[in-house]
């Protein structure tokens, strides 16, 4: 400033004032909206924005969906399968777990997906690993009698010690065989069930469209439009979403498969809008642990108190199995992603605490204020304002694959 | 600045190459991800019509994969007529289409140990990306095998360190058991190798284009935070950030933490002075560790700052890998 020689004294206030109207907005309570939610993968909503979803689903007059666009495979390890494997043949030999099979219980009712999720979840509420080890087997059992179109206990068994004998001789790294891509997908997908039980949803709102682009290759593919844009389209059309969220990256640089589920559902809704009377919905783009924004490029800024970092570590933890020993970290911090989330949260919180200094918390009327220790980052934006960066991205993207 | 590409890439930046006395390494920023392999094809492919038979080191991992498209679909396109139309803008001969067979390449770096027949190897990758991807001839290449360096007749280096686990304490001690002294022996093989890779490198006059990507620690090549400015190519241990980032490559932390690497050294880059250094960063998670890089003095914490005064060298950077660089922030709050 000294530099420009230019008079900066209103600045400050301009500054405060932008602040202070963010916050607002994180603080705005939304009802009667319908939430089309979106991640690549399972994690990165909650890393997110988990703070404000908190407060969101706590009037049942929003709906909300979560729908994961691709099944996000490459984060569980061989090691971690091997585990939950071995687990399932512990179990096929108790006879209340072959009564189960007997009875039918992995036939039929789909409804019985979500009984292995509040299975789980009362073993955790009871602090009972015998009760989430036979949820961990129950689903995975489910998952492979859909893969193996196989019920038979001892044909299942020989597929489980293939299985076994795959993940004990393949070398980590490896790319797997779409079979093994599968199984990957589905614990994950088992694992974002879970998540949003923590908050009542079930298979009803949570939805797995494996995004055909997601193949495990060193270059991910680009989204088609077929394959990869039409299942998120029509998914819009289910819901008729009020608000649809997205991992924000329009300068493509944070992890491929973020930028390209970006550009899959900027089509998806270019088509979606295509039909006369259809409302647009309004975007929310987030970030986590891969790339933020500054606080000049958000527009809204939520609050976070030390309850929504507890349940944020929870939910993860008690959630996310395959992620809990932090197998791929990030480089910033060693421990699982919960944990850089809140840091993330929490460094975000000193930065706009130190423009508007700390009595603006602490002595603050609102009580979410006083006992706000950390902000999540959104950008709000309209249909138009969030093409318009979409779109420059794409043609610089196909004119390359040309 | 003799780049024709770098010219046009830089008029339409709307920015200065260098903001004195701040920063200390040139800069080229573009708007986005596949924009940087763009302008990292087209600087590549001038290089190699002036250069035919030139020594180029390129980079492994997700960064280059634009640059690798690109350089692909020109040679490919050569003669379309987007394509010419695009060199001619960009400066380029449109009538001499690059011929990549003569060049010379040098592998940057390798995991130690792994079989070089896996997948996540990079001799994997350079051999499929480059080699046989840009049509590069195999016998002028130098590549960073090691399954066999060192290592006794009818055996493998799975059967010299069983866990995948190399104890560089055995440089400096006596083996304890046979195993160990089998080891001992490999790893004083692979120190042998190292210094006769070097010594190759130096032969040819040193590396003429080198492309990189810079770690979340500031590492070029496998040179991590902290290592000697007048390293060479060597067997060395790496830190969490980049155990952390060759996680997803090695299938998990828990086999990049006990993972070594063998890599060129930083004089390994710089031995030949003319050399055309450049960095490729994209995305805000890299501006912090950028910026350390092109404002701070020379300094074994920042690995890149070795490229200052060498003339040719640069980074390419995306706007948010650009965004902690200060000059440029000042500009741009100047122009608010």
């Amino acid at each position: 400033m000294r530099r420009n020689g230019k008079d900066y004294t209103k600045i400050p206030k301009s500054v405060e004032s932008s602040l202070d109207q963010k916050i607002a907005a994180g603080l705005a309570p939304i009802t009667n909206a319908t939430f089309m939610h979106t991640a690549p993968h399972h994690d990165d909503i909650m890393l997110g924005y988990l703070p404000y979803i908190n407060h969101l689903v706590r009037t049942p007059l929003n709906r909300h969906y979560f729908a994961y666009m691709t099944s996000g495979f490459n984060a569980v390890t061989n090691y971690y399968v091997l585990n939950l494997l071995e687990n399932l043949l512990k179990f096929l030999e108790k006879p209340a777990f072959r009564q189960l099979l007997e009875e039918g219980y992995f036939r039929g009712r789909s409804s019985n997906r979500d009984w292995d999720v509040y299975h789980y979840l009362d073993g955790v509420a009871s602090h009972s690993r015998t009760i989430k080890d036979e949820a961990n087997a129950r689903r995975l059992l489910r998952i492979l009698i859909y893969l193996y179109e196989e019920e038979s206990i001892e044909h299942l068994k020989d597929r489980i010690k293939e299985l076994v004998d795959y993940f004990r001789t393949q070398y980590p790294g490896k790319k797997d065989l779409a079979h093994i891509q599968m199984v990957k997908g589905m614990i994950r997908e088992w694992e974002a069930d879970l998540l949003w039980a923590h908050l009542g949803f079930n298979s009803k709102s949570v939805k797995h469209l494996r995004l055909g682009f997601y193949k495990g290759d060193m270059f991910t593919e680009d989204p088609e439009f077929a394959r990869d844009v039409r299942p998120i389209r029509r998914l819009m059309e289910q819901i008729e979403p009020d608000v649809v969220t997205l991992a924000f990256d329009p300068e493509g640089s944070g992890p491929d498969t973020h930028y390209k589920v970006m550009q899959a559902i900027a089509e998806a809704l270019k088509e979606y809008l295509k039909k006369k009377g259809r409302k647009a919905p309004q975007i929310w783009g987030y970030r986590n642990v891969w790339y933020r924004f500054h606080p000049s490029e958000a527009n809204v800024f939520v609050p976070v108190s030390l309850n929504s970092m507890a349940v944020m570590e929870s939910m993860f933890m008690y959630s996310f199995g395959s992620q809990r020993d932090a197998s791929f970290p990030s480089y910033e911090l060693d421990g699982p992603f919960s944990r850089l989330a809140q840091k993330i949260q929490a460094d975000q919180f000193q930065t706009v605490k130190t423009c508007l200094g700390d009595t603006y918390f602490n002595e603050n009327e609102h009580p979410r204020l006083r006992a706000c220790h950390g902000l999540c980052f959104i950008k709000k934006m309209t249909v138009p304002e969030f093409l318009e960066q979409t779109t420059a991205l794409k043609k610089k993207m196909e004119a390359n694959q040309k | 600045m003799e780049s024709n590409v770098e010219k046009v890439a830089l008029e339409r930046s709307g920015r200065e190459f260098m903001y004195k006395p701040t920063e200390k390494i040139g800069v080229i920023e573009v708007d986005n991800f596949p924009q940087l392999g763009k302008l990292t094809a087209l600087r590549f492919l001038e290089w190699v019509q002036q250069n035919p038979d030139g020594v180029v080191s390129l980079p492994t991992g997700k960064t280059p994969e634009h640059f690798i498209k690109y350089v692909n679909k020109y040679l490919k396109e050569w003669t379309a007529a987007g394509v010419q139309k695009e060199l001619q803008l960009y400066g380029l001969d449109p009538a001499k289409k690059p011929d990549l067979s003569n060049l010379h390449f040098v592998q940057i770096d390798e995991f130690y140990p792994i079989d070089p027949n896996q997948k996540n190897s990079f001799y994997y990758y350079v051999k499929k990306y480059y080699i046989d991807g840009f049509c590069l001839d195999p016998d002028k290449a130098m590549f960073m095998n090691l399954w066999h360096v060192g290592v006794p007749p009818n055996m493998t280096l799975k059967d010299v360190f069983p866990d995948g686990v190399v104890d560089l304490g055995l440089r400096n001690r006596h083996p304890t058991t046979a195993q160990e002294g089998l080891q001992k022996a490999v790893i004083e093989a692979v120190d042998q190798y190292c210094t006769d890779y070097e010594s190759r490198i130096r032969k040819m006059g040193g590396i003429g284009f080198f492309l990189g990507g810079i770690g979340p620690d500031g590492h070029i090549a496998f040179n991590i935070k902290g290592s000697d400015h007048y390293s060479t190519t060597r067997l060395t241990a790496t830190n969490y950030e980049t155990q952390a980032a060759a996680a997803s490559d090695l299938g998990g932390i828990e086999v990049s933490r006990n993972r070594l690497v063998v890599t060129i050294g930083q004089q390994t880059i710089t031995y030949n002075k003319d050399v055309t250094a450049i960095i490729i960063a994209a995305g805000e998670a890299k501006s912090r560790i950028v910026a350390e890089a092109i404002e701070n003095e020379k300094s074994n914490l920042y690995p890149a700052t070795i490229l200052q005064g060498l003339p040719n060298a640069r980074f390419y950077l995306t706007k948010g890998a650009a965004s902690r660089l200060v000059e440029r922030r000042f500009v741009d709050f100047q122009s608010t």
